[in-house]
């Protein structure tokens, strides 16, 4: 029996805005459902739950309600982790460390042999360009470097699904290159690819179907070439998001 | 996870608040190094040596926030965002960086060692230390001039034992006055006579007694101060091999008390900010230093003991070993809030 690659029912996430009183939907209702090999974009304005939702995925926060099933395991489960990739959408990597030792670090945690990890580490950061810094701590990388680690530690272990957080924001030349060259292999050899970002054009040749967020609601799901063409409608909504605020 | 472990320690003890924490240490010792102005006997040599040990061993207390603040920086979400898709038990996770905080604590608790002991090295004595091995009972006294001595009794000492006797004075005809402090087992007796104008001990080694008990005797001789006899005052010590067992005893305590307070500062904070984290702990210790009871079964938290012994020129009492069951409790439990799937600031479905 095939399972999806990503099942997401009746998601919720609120915060509390207080000690004890106090809380604030940043999620409701949201339902997804990728096959193996799909890519969705999820869209939306800054503050719609893109990020919050890309991280009950990746499994740094837990939902308030619903559940979230990767290749059928639920999403807290090493099994389900072992087979996500995700760019978070700040850099929260150990500053002190250079790229190397952190991706040997993940690798460990991976459970990868450390011959194994080592050449991946290798492979990769030549790849994304960064070989030269692999000893370099994060800490004095530049943003546009920053962000092709992240996309770097995203991939390293082959994962079967990439969450991405705006991947393309502050990235700089090289980086658009190496994304684009990395995330069509990963499309390549059948990874599922969900993708947050408010920039609809991101979602071209990456996404076969897209979800518009508006406050922590779906407002509109369906084909990603459809959401391209009407770029207008969505212009609109974000016109009309920025005029109530 | 020995990097994890690593990356843990660095975290908890940057370069940054090494330096801070050696150079401090250093002053310490040397602000209390070198020889006594005043020609001093044994017994005030040792307390000299105390307070200089005190003054190290207190650059530790004060670096104790810094720590906690640290190990909670280490624990909250934010801080572990990057790990938590990772494929690991959140448990295991929570212990390995547990580790790491725990040999910063050792880290900064043996260099504490080090520097105490080394900035003494010269003035050790070769006479034998003592410590504290506990309490006999006196009855609390005021000696007049109607009243000049008390007698009272006491178990017999086990040979090589040392009695403490307290004493202080109360304004009288003077501001001193002779004490005479009388031991007796039948026919044989100790007597240490000092003349006393202040806080001060009487030590003397009591004589062996076959059976029964010692006749103790403390007189006021002449006119003077009135001699006061606080409640608590007589101590039985016992002979230690080398006064650098204090290190032991002290730092002991320091590593168990650290380690546990970064271990729940790294709980805390996965529910609370950092700095709340490292306050709770705090005002965690504190009350237990000022709470009687708890003092034996939380680590560290018989501390202001330790150092009250240190003070009056003693080797601190070994930790009680049911601080180490305490301690372990409260890592446990720090752990226990660490380990779970991250609840943020959400609300339960």
């Amino acid at each position: 029996m095939g399972f999806l690659a990503l099942e997401v029912r009746a998601l919720a996430k609120r915060y509390r805005t207080g000690w004890l009183v106090g809380a604030r939907w940043v999620l409701r209702e949201v339902e997804l459902a990728l096959a193996p090999g799909e890519g969705l974009g999820l869209v939306g304005p800054n503050g719609s739950g893109k990020s919050t939702c890309l991280r009950i995925l990746a499994g740094v926060e837990r939902a308030s309600r619903g559940t979230v099933r990767i290749f059928g395991e639920a999403v807290s489960t090493r099994a389900a982790r072992a087979r996500v990739g995700y760019v978070p959408d700040g850099f929260p990597f150990p500053l002190e460390l250079g790229p190397r030792a952190v991706l040997d670090l993940l690798g460990s945690l991976h459970g990868k042999p450390r011959r194994e990890r080592r050449s991946a580490a290798e492979a990769l950061l030549e790849r994304v360009g960064l070989a030269r810094e692999a000893r370099t701590p994060l800490a004095r990388f530049s943003l546009g470097m920053q962000r092709r680690f992240a996309l770097c530690q995203a991939l390293a272990f082959r994962p079967d699904l990439l969450l991405l957080d705006e991947p393309t924001a502050g990235l700089d030349a090289p980086g658009y290159v190496v994304l684009d060259e990395l995330l069509g292999e990963a499309r390549a050899r059948g990874a599922t690819l969900v993708l947050a970002t408010h920039v609809v054009t991101d979602l071209q040749d990456l996404c076969e179907r897209a979800v518009v967020l508006v406050d922590g609601r779906m407002a509109r799901s369906g084909a990603a070439a459809e959401l391209l063409r009407d770029r207008g409608q969505l212009l609109a909504l974000y016109r009309q998001l920025a005029a109530r605020e | 996870m020995l990097r994890l472990s690593a990356l843990a320690l660095r975290r908890t003890l940057p370069a940054w608040l090494l330096l801070g924490f050696g150079a401090l240490l250093l002053l310490a010792a040397r602000g209390s190094a070198g020889p006594p102005l005043l020609e001093a006997d044994e017994s005030a040599r040792a307390c000299l040596r105390a307070l200089a040990r005190q003054n190290v061993w207190s650059v530790l207390l004060v670096l104790a926030p810094l720590l906690f603040l640290q190990a909670a920086r280490l624990g909250t979400p934010a801080a572990k965002a990057w790990l938590a898709p990772a494929p690991a038990r959140p448990a295991v996770l929570a212990l390995v960086l547990a580790l790491g905080c725990s040999l910063a604590c050792l880290a900064v608790t043996t260099l504490a060692a080090l520097v105490s002991e080394a900035a003494l090295a010269s003035t050790i004595a070769t006479a034998p230390a003592w410590r504290r091995a506990g309490e006999l009972e006196s009855p609390p006294a005021v000696l007049l001039d109607t009243a000049p001595s008390l007698r009272w009794s006491a178990p017999r000492c086990a040979p090589g034992r040392r009695l403490r006797l307290w004493t202080t004075v109360a304004p009288g005809s003077g501001p001193a006055v002779t004490a005479r402090f009388t031991a007796r087992a039948g026919v044989r007796a100790s007597v240490v006579e000092q003349r006393i104008a202040g806080r001060r001990a009487l030590e003397l080694e009591p004589p062996l007694a076959e059976d029964g008990a010692l006749e103790l005797e403390l007189e006021r001789i002449g006119s003077g101060a009135l001699l006061v006899l606080p409640p608590h005052a007589l101590e039985l010590l016992e002979p230690v091999a080398s006064e650098r067992l204090t290190a032991l005893a002290l730092g002991t305590r320091a590593f168990l008390f650290l380690t546990t307070g970064c271990a729940l500062a790294l709980g805390l904070a996965r529910r609370m900010r950092a700095s709340l984290a490292a306050a709770t702990v705090l005002a965690l210790a504190l009350l237990s230093w000022s709470t009687t009871g708890a003092g034996g079964f939380v680590p560290g938290g018989d501390f202001p003991r330790a150092w009250q012994e240190l003070g009056a020129g003693l080797v601190p009492t070994p930790a009680p070993p049911w601080s180490l069951a305490g301690a372990l409790v409260l890592a446990a439990l720090g752990l226990a809030l660490q380990a779970p799937p991250s609840m943020g600031k959400e609300l339960p479905a």
